[in-house]
């Protein structure tokens, strides 16, 4: 796995993650360069509210806790994955303990046309993940982590703490349920 | 390999390419739904707060870069060592044994003060009596047998009749018994009941201190009664004789006429500091 580069020099998720652990604050930078975006993405995909703080908090366990980390850049990648899915799991809890919050509606003319755009680029995604609604966590878990995590069967079955096996029936069970509902809806996405 | 276990390896193939983001024949609706979750994952990096930052720049804040020999530093301003919180603990029991040391000797200036109001002559009386009576209290609270002891004892009213708060007319017990006492002195009547001056039990009262309730300046003078020598700063000296004007007779009359009031009259007649002991 390709990391940063590094004056030219293309450097490796392994070196990285060796010189993370002893200490490099660029080494902390160019994971965070690397791997901010599947688990910003992961997170936010699991409805979590506050997706920017949550992801500072996922890497600030992640450097703080290099020291701990033993393992390769796989098994690294995995257990960043691990970190963000037990703190997206906390911040659900969190927030069934939070009131309800609503976001101000803006009447500025300026704003509208973002807000419209944004409010578009997100129909995609909130129907996609309202198609991942009709799965079952475990189903949703494992097609998340495999899609926005990019991680292979083998990784996500060290972040769910499942088998390999078990994580391949998961998702099997999720897409053909996808499909179903899709055919059955025949609406796109 | 039956033909259903090559249907499930195709699908399973499927699958993986559709996870992957490849093309798949037949599944245009899960592919824009992949690609749409992809998507999210690909979406621009939320800015880290500040304490991540602080990270990302400076490293870890307890630990920096790996030194020459490979072994990590601790940061200055890192969290603090473990003798650092070992010396801040130590201050703050010195902290709190500081505070009890204030509480004791407030409490024990207090005490001093409330026994210095009771015990000094000069403390008005509208302190004194108050003062005294929260020393009494604390003193049957604390020495419950005394109270119980005292039952056969005579009580002591007041204090100063006891005498021992007069240095010039420090009354030992025994001092003005029975014995001090010369036939044909005093008549029997004169010395009686409700007198003050009427020479106490004293050690003749089982059960307790004999504490004479007189209040006498000095001890009784040779040829006078002990218990009717006038106070001390109230008359001249004892080779000039009784003071007339105390209306005391002279030693050795018949007619002693009683003298007026009670020993807290007579009382007033004294000044306020005892006199020196001759």
């Amino acid at each position: 796995m390709r990391g940063g580069g590094d004056g030219g020099r293309t450097t490796t998720l392994d070196d990285l993650v060796a010189r993370a652990k002893d200490g490099s604050s660029e080494a902390f930078a160019s994971i965070y360069e690397l791997l901010a975006r599947p688990v910003a993405g992961y997170l936010r995909s699991r409805g979590v509210l506050d997706v920017e703080d949550l992801t500072s908090e996922v890497f600030i366990s992640v450097f703080t806790g290099m020291a701990r980390f033993e393992g390769d850049a796989e098994g690294f990648r995995s257990w960043v994955f691990t970190i963000a899915h037990r703190r997206s799991v906390d911040s659900w809890r969190r927030a069934a303990r939070m009131p309800a919050t609503t976001e101000l509606d803006t009447e500025d003319g300026a704003w509208a046309r973002s807000a419209e755009d944004l409010a578009i680029g997100r129909i995609g995604d909130a129907r996609a993940l309202a198609l991942l609604d009709t799965l079952s966590p475990d189903q949703r878990d494992v097609l998340l982590l495999r899609i926005v995590g990019d991680l292979t069967v083998e990784q996500v079955a060290v972040v769910l703490d499942k088998t390999s096996g078990a994580v391949k029936a998961l998702q099997h069970r999720g897409l053909a349920r996808l499909r179903r509902v899709l055919s059955a809806e025949g609406v796109p996405i | 390999m039956s033909p259903f276990d090559d249907g499930l390896d195709m699908r399973r193939a499927a699958d993986e390419r559709l996870l992957t983001g490849l093309p798949v024949e037949g599944e245009t609706d899960l592919e824009l739904l992949v690609t749409t979750l992809r998507s999210m994952g690909s979406a621009p990096a939320p800015a880290p707060t500040a304490a991540l930052r602080a990270i990302l720049s400076d490293g870890l804040p307890g630990v920096r870069a790996t030194d020459e020999y490979g072994t990590p530093e601790m940061h200055p301003d890192g969290p603090d060592s473990i003798d650092d919180l070992a010396v801040r603990r130590a201050g703050r029991g010195r902290q709190r044994l500081a505070l009890g040391a204030r509480v004791a000797l407030g409490a024990a200036a207090a005490a001093a003060i409330a026994t210095g109001a009771a015990a000094l002559e000069p403390v008005p009386a509208a302190i004194r009596e108050p003062a005294r009576a929260v020393i009494e209290g604390a003193v049957n609270l604390l020495t419950p047998w005394s109270s119980s002891a005292g039952e056969g004892t005579p009580a002591i009213d007041d204090p100063g009749e006891t005498g021992a708060e007069s240095p010039a007319g420090v009354e030992k017990p025994g001092d003005l018994g029975p014995d001090d006492l010369r036939p044909g002195d005093l008549r029997p009547g004169d010395t009686g009941q409700g007198d003050a001056v009427t020479p106490p039990p004293g050690p003749s009262v089982p059960g307790g201190p004999a504490v004479p309730p007189v209040e006498v300046g000095r001890p009784a003078e040779p040829g006078a009664p002990a218990d009717l020598g006038p106070p001390v700063d109230a008359g001249p000296p004892p080779e000039a004789g009784p003071p007339q004007d105390l209306g005391i007779s002279a030693p050795g009359s018949v007619d002693l006429p009683t003298p007026p009031g009670d020993a807290a009259d007579r009382g007033t007649g004294r000044g306020p500091y005892p006199s020196p002991a001759p």
